[in-house]
């Protein structure tokens, strides 16, 4: 996968400053990646400490979506960036929103954790989450990997894990429904797991959003919206 | 050389007589002689010619023409040239090849950075450690690959002279420690070595010390118990009342020893949780005294104290009360009946607060001083343990000192006395007004 050349615009100061845009996402990316494997972690080990920090945390990624999407609007509208540099910047633009929706998510796992811990420990139900919450963070560390290094190849196969993704979820609902139909007093706990689940889940559909868009950016082809064999194909033509 | 100049004189020479030959011949003196300087330079532009195509194609040692006079010596010191540049080449890529196998072999995953974090070179060790693939990744920033915060701050910082603890981005359950070290010209060499059993066996040994002592505490506890029950009989023997109070000393001195260890185990295990209340330490330190009176008047100290009643402290209440409590009956129960103690609690010069206790009893010698705050040291074992104390007093103090950002000092003139200061940091100074505390 060749690298996308940043050569083929005039200035040296431009291609820094897409340089900088790109590093920034990045590190917002490594800032959600902590704060989903602290939600998880607090979750299932009941930390309400490690919960609050989390919660109180969301605003450093908030912060720095602020940040990237202003440089890129500056970017825009000082450079006029065309063909493949203003796809790269688009791209960004989209990139940061869905990070910043996983950044809440992660938040949410946090206040249940906080909420968790000051009650009565759950008998492991909060346990479940974890083979979901461990492919849910594979997949989102996959996708940075694949920005980081312009991998449509790796951005194909992450998107294309997103179904397992959905499928372990609605495998973990059926489970917690049967929890809820044989005791009707742990209702209330497994509710709280199920938003968790929900959570993780939403967290695994805007990685898959983040993977089309870096497809998107490397190959030009947009490819949201049509079914994944169609995709293998249009990329693979290119 | 002189070889080639003297044949290329002969060629000239030989030329030159073809044309003396053919002008008497033809009796042309000077068409003759042009004909052969002619002929002499085209024989010359023809090994010129070759020579260049020669070096066109690579001048590749074994097709070296065979040409004469001058020509020759060009074409050797060409292909002398060439031959030492090979024998540079071999000598450079067998150091690369072997400083490749000990890179492979290095236990530890190793990556080359460029001054701007760029990847350089990578070891294999390196993929599976921090997931970096070789060549792949090469120029690449590591900070977009090693997405860590605590790792993007450690970079930012610039300053590597502690490493850096992280889990693996591949292998969440793994520990690695990570070590960046400048070289060269603005590069860096940064080594990621697992630690996993390292950071395992700490654990284990923290959780050995704490459930060893909560073990040890509740047999003690009912020990305890029953001999008070056993020492409130009236009508007790003499010897045998004696007896037990022996056996009640020991036990309370065993349980002493249990409730520091699981204190000074608590303390190292949750390096991150200070509190950060305003202690009252006037408050705190009447407090002290209070408790300590009747030690105090049983054992004839004098205790003293000068306390700055408006400075307050930063930190955690129950730490800093451990603290106090140590050092005021280390101080009592390790000097002379008669010996004078005093507390002061004030801002030194540099606006930092210091507690210290001071008294003037038989000091320390020089060389146990450093050894003080090891857990159990005893600078007269026979002496000290007969006055009681479980031996971790001063580790215990030495901890909630570090955790408190501050330092333990202590000085003494052997026979004057001896002091023991803490120092804390300046921030944690909270100044109210006498009449509020």
């Amino acid at each position: 996968m060749p690298k996308l050349s940043l050569s083929e615009h005039t200035s040296q100061q431009f291609e820094q400053e897409l340089e900088d845009i790109r590093n920034k996402v990045l590190t917002m990316g490594g800032l959600v990646e902590q704060q989903v494997a602290d939600g998880l972690k607090a979750l299932i080990e009941s930390d309400g400490a490690l919960g609050q920090t989390v919660a109180t945390s969301d605003y450093k990624v908030n912060q720095l979506e602020v940040e990237i999407d202003e440089a890129c609007t500056e970017i825009i509208a000082l450079r006029q960036p065309a063909a493949s540099d203003l796809r790269i910047i688009m791209a960004m633009i989209k990139t940061i929103t869905d990070l910043e929706r996983i950044g809440d998510e992660a938040e949410k796992l946090g206040n249940f954790a906080v909420e968790l811990a000051s009650v009565d420990r759950a008998p492991g139900y909060f346990v479940k989450l974890k083979h979901l919450g461990e492919q849910v963070r594979e997949s989102l560390r996959g996708c940075l990997d694949a920005l980081a290094r312009q991998d449509t190849e790796q951005a194909m196969q992450v998107a294309m894990s997103d179904q397992m993704v959905n499928t372990e979820f609605e495998a973990l609902m059926r489970q917690l429904i049967t929890f809820m139909m044989e005791d009707p007093r742990s209702i209330r706990r497994v509710l709280q797991v199920m938003w968790c689940a929900r959570a993780l889940e939403r967290i695994g559909d805007h990685t898959k959003n983040v993977c089309e868009y870096i497809i998107f950016m490397v190959k030009g082809k947009d490819i949201r919206h049509i079914s994944l064999n169609e995709v293998e194909q249009v990329i693979s033509s290119s | 050389m002189l070889k080639a100049w003297n044949e290329e004189k002969l060629w000239l020479l030989g030329f030159l007589t073809v044309g003396f030959i053919a002008g008497m011949v033809t009796d042309h003196w000077k068409l003759g002689f042009l004909g052969a300087l002619m002929a002499y330079v085209v024989w010359h532009a023809w090994h010129f010619v070759r020579l260049l195509e020669w070096l066109r194609l690579g001048a590749a040692p074994h097709k070296a023409p065979d040409l004469p006079g001058a020509w020759e010596s060009v074409v050797g010191y060409v292909y002398g040239v060439q031959r030492r540049n090979q024998q540079r080449k071999g000598r450079l890529r067998s150091a690369l090849d072997r400083f490749k196998q000990v890179a492979v072999a290095l236990p530890d995953g190793t990556v080359v950075l460029s001054g701007n974090h760029e990847i350089d070179w990578a070891n294999q060790v390196a993929e599976s450690l921090l997931g970096i693939k070789y060549p792949q990744d090469v120029g690449r920033r590591i900070d977009n690959l090693i997405r860590n915060p605590a790792f993007h701050a450690y970079l930012k910082k610039g300053r590597y002279e502690e490493p850096l603890d992280i889990p693996s981005p591949t292998q969440d359950h793994i520990e690695i420690n990570i070590r960046i070290i400048p070289f060269g010209d603005g590069e860096y060499l940064l080594t990621a070595r697992d630690i996993s059993s390292f950071v395992r066996v700490q654990a284990m040994r923290r959780d050995f010390v704490a459930n060893v002592s909560h073990e040890l505490r509740t047999p003690l506890t009912v020990m305890a118990g029953y001999l008070e029950s056993l020492l409130e009989e009236k009508d007790l023997d003499q010897e045998f009342r004696r007896v037990l109070e022996s056996i009640e000393q020991q036990t309370s001195r065993m349980l002493h020893i249990v409730r520091d260890l699981l204190e000074l185990s608590r303390l190292e295990s949750d390096p991150n949780q200070l509190p950060e209340h305003e202690v009252r330490i006037p408050a705190l330190l009447e407090a002290v005294q209070g408790e300590v009176a009747h030690l105090v008047r049983e054992s004839g100290h004098q205790l003293e104290a000068d306390i700055d009643h408006g400075l307050l402290l930063k930190g955690g209440e129950k730490e800093l009360h451990s603290l106090v409590s140590n050092l005021v009956h280390n101080a009592i129960r390790h000097t002379p009946s008669g010996t004078r103690i005093s507390i002061k609690w004030r801002l030194d010069r540099l606006n930092r607060p210091v507690f210290r206790v001071d008294d003037n009893g038989r000091g320390i010698e020089k060389e146990h001083i450093p050894r003080l705050t090891e857990r159990f040291y005893r600078v007269d074992p026979g002496r000290s343990r007969d006055a009681g104390g479980s031996g971790l007093g001063l580790a215990i103090v030495k901890h909630i000192m570090q955790r408190h950002g501050g330092s333990l000092e202590i000085e003494s003139t052997p026979g004057a006395g001896a002091g023991f200061i803490c120092v804390f940091p300046a921030r944690r100074a909270v100044i109210v007004s006498s009449k509020a505390s």
